[in-house]
C-alpha cells in the first residue's frame, strides 16, 4: 500500500494537516500571507495533569508549530 | 424597610451615637456599589459587543462538521465493543476521552456550571475509571480535579484568548491524543448556543479508529483510496478536529450571550442598592441635621431663659 508515509513516521492525521495548513499559508502571496498570519497567530499554556497535580505545561505558539514543522520534515 | 437598607444597619456602631461613621461607611458604601455598577455596565456593553462576532462565527463553522458528522453519524454508541467477539484492529486502550469547553473567565451565569455538571455525572456513572476528563479553559479545572484527580489529563490556558486559531486547536487535540493514542470514542461537550438567551449542553460522539472498524458495514457504501483503515482512522481524528472547533465558537456565543443577561442582572441590581443606600443615606443625614438645629435652637434658648 503506497499512501500514508506519515503516519509510519508517527505523525497523527492532526499534525499532518497542521504542516499541511502551514505550508499552504507560507506560500501565499504578501498582502493574503501577512492577513493570514495576524489571523492564525496565537499563544496559550497547556498544563499536563498528573494525579490531579500540575506536571508540565507547553506553551502553545507559533514557534512551537513552526519547529514541529521543521523537525517533522528532516 | 427593604433588603438593601436592612444590609446596612449592623455598620451603625454603638459607640458613635452621633451618626457621624455611620454617615462616613453609608458613603464609602455607596461609592462601592456605584463604581461596581459601573464595572459591570461595561462588561456587559463588552459583551455585547463580543456577542455579535461570536454568534456570526457559530453560525459560520457550523457546516464544516456537518460533513463527517453525516458519515460517522451512524455509530453513535460504543456498544459494538459488548456485542462482538472479534478482536479490534488495533490494540484498545479502554479509554474515552472527554473534552469540555469551558471558560477561563468567569461571570457568565450558568455557562460553565452546566458543563462540569454533565460531566461529573458521566464521571460518576463510569466505574471503572475509562474516562479521561480534558478542558479548555481555567474554570473547568478545579471542580473536576477536586473529585477525580486521577482522570484529569490537560487543561488549556488563555486558549484563543483573541480568537480561536485552528493550527492551536490542533496542536492542542494532538497533545491530549498523544497522551490516548488509540482512543475508543471522545465526547467534546459545550454549550450550544440558540439565541441570546438559551443555551444548552450538548455532547458530540466521536467514534474511535477500533470503533469505526468494528462498524465497518456501515460504511461499505463509501469508496475510500487505497488503504482504507488508515482513512478511517484519518476521519476520526477529522471529526475529532471539528467537531471540537464547532463547539469552540458555540460556547464562546454562549459565553458571551450568558455574560450578557448576568452582567444586565448584575447592573440592575446596583441601580437599585444605590438607589435605596442613597435614600438611606440622605434621611440619615436630614436626621442628624435636624438633630443638631434641635441641639442648638434648645440650648440658645436656655440661655435665653436664664438670663
Amino acid at each position: 500500500m503506497a499512501g500514508q508515509y506519515w503516519r509510519a513516521a508517527g505523525i497523527t492525521y492532526l499534525q499532518y494537516a497542521n504542516i499541511c495548513g502551514t505550508h499552504v499559508r507560507n506560500c501565499l502571496k504578501e498582502p493574503f500571507k501577512a492577513v493570514a498570519k495576524n489571523r492564525e497567530g496565537f499563544i496559550s499554556n497547556t498544563v499536563l495533569y498528573k494525579n490531579g497535580k500540575e506536571a508540565s505545561t507547553i506553551v502553545l505558539n507559533a514557534e512551537l508549530l513552526q519547529k514541529e514543522v521543521l523537525t517533522k520534515k528532516n | 424597610m427593604n433588603s438593601a437598607s436592612k444590609l446596612f444597619v449592623a455598620l451603625a456602631s454603638p459607640a458613635n451615637q452621633r451618626n457621624m461613621a455611620t454617615l462616613k461607611d453609608l458613603k464609602i458604601r455607596l461609592g462601592t456599589v456605584k463604581t461596581i455598577s459601573k464595572l459591570t455596565k461595561t462588561l456587559h456593553m463588552v459583551a455585547s459587543s463580543k456577542l455579535r462576532s461570536a454568534e456570526k462565527k457559530a453560525e459560520e463553522s457550523g457546516p464544516f462538521s456537518v460533513g463527517p458528522q453525516k458519515i460517522l453519524g451512524a455509530v453513535t454508541s460504543s456498544d459494538a465493543f459488548n456485542t462482538t467477539t472479534e478482536a479490534p484492529v488495533e490494540e484498545r486502550s479502554g479509554k474515552q476521552l472527554l473534552i469540555a469547553i469551558t471558560t477561563d473567565t468567569g461571570m457568565c451565569g450558568p455557562v460553565n456550571h452546566q458543563i462540569i455538571k454533565t460531566i461529573k455525572a458521566l464521571l460518576k456513572d463510569d466505574g471503572k475509571q475509562e474516562i479521561l476528563v480534558s478542558t479548555t479553559g481555567l474554570k473547568g479545572v478545579a471542580p473536576i480535579v477536586a473529585d477525580y484527580p486521577n482522570q484529569f489529563l490537560i487543561s488549556g490556558r488563555d486558549f484563543g484568548k483573541a480568537d480561536y486559531s485552528f493550527p492551536e486547536v490542533l496542536l492542542f487535540l494532538n497533545e491530549i491524543i498523544s497522551k490516548v493514542p488509540n482512543y475508543d470514542s471522545a465526547l467534546v461537550v459545550y454549550n450550544k448556543f440558540k439565541n441570546a438567551l438559551s443555551y444548552n449542553v450538548d455532547r458530540q460522539f466521536i467514534p474511535g479508529f477500533n470503533l469505526l472498524e468494528l462498524n465497518r458495514d456501515k460504511f461499505y457504501e463509501y469508496m475510500t483510496s487505497e488503504d482504507r483503515a488508515a482513512t478511517m482512522k484519518d476521519l476520526s481524528e477529522f471529526h475529532l478536529a471539528s467537531s471540537f472547533w464547532t463547539g469552540l465558537y458555540q460556547n464562546r456565543a454562549s459565553e458571551m450571550a450568558a455574560r450578557m443577561v448576568a452582567m444586565d442582572n448584575a447592573s440592575k441590581n446596583g441601580e437599585s442598592i444605590s438607589q435605596a443606600l442613597g435614600l438611606q443615606y440622605n434621611r440619615a443625614r436630614q436626621a442628624m441635621i435636624t438633630s443638631e438645629l434641635i441641639e442648638i435652637v434648645s440650648g440658645a434658648s436656655a440661655i435665653e431663659s436664664s438670663d
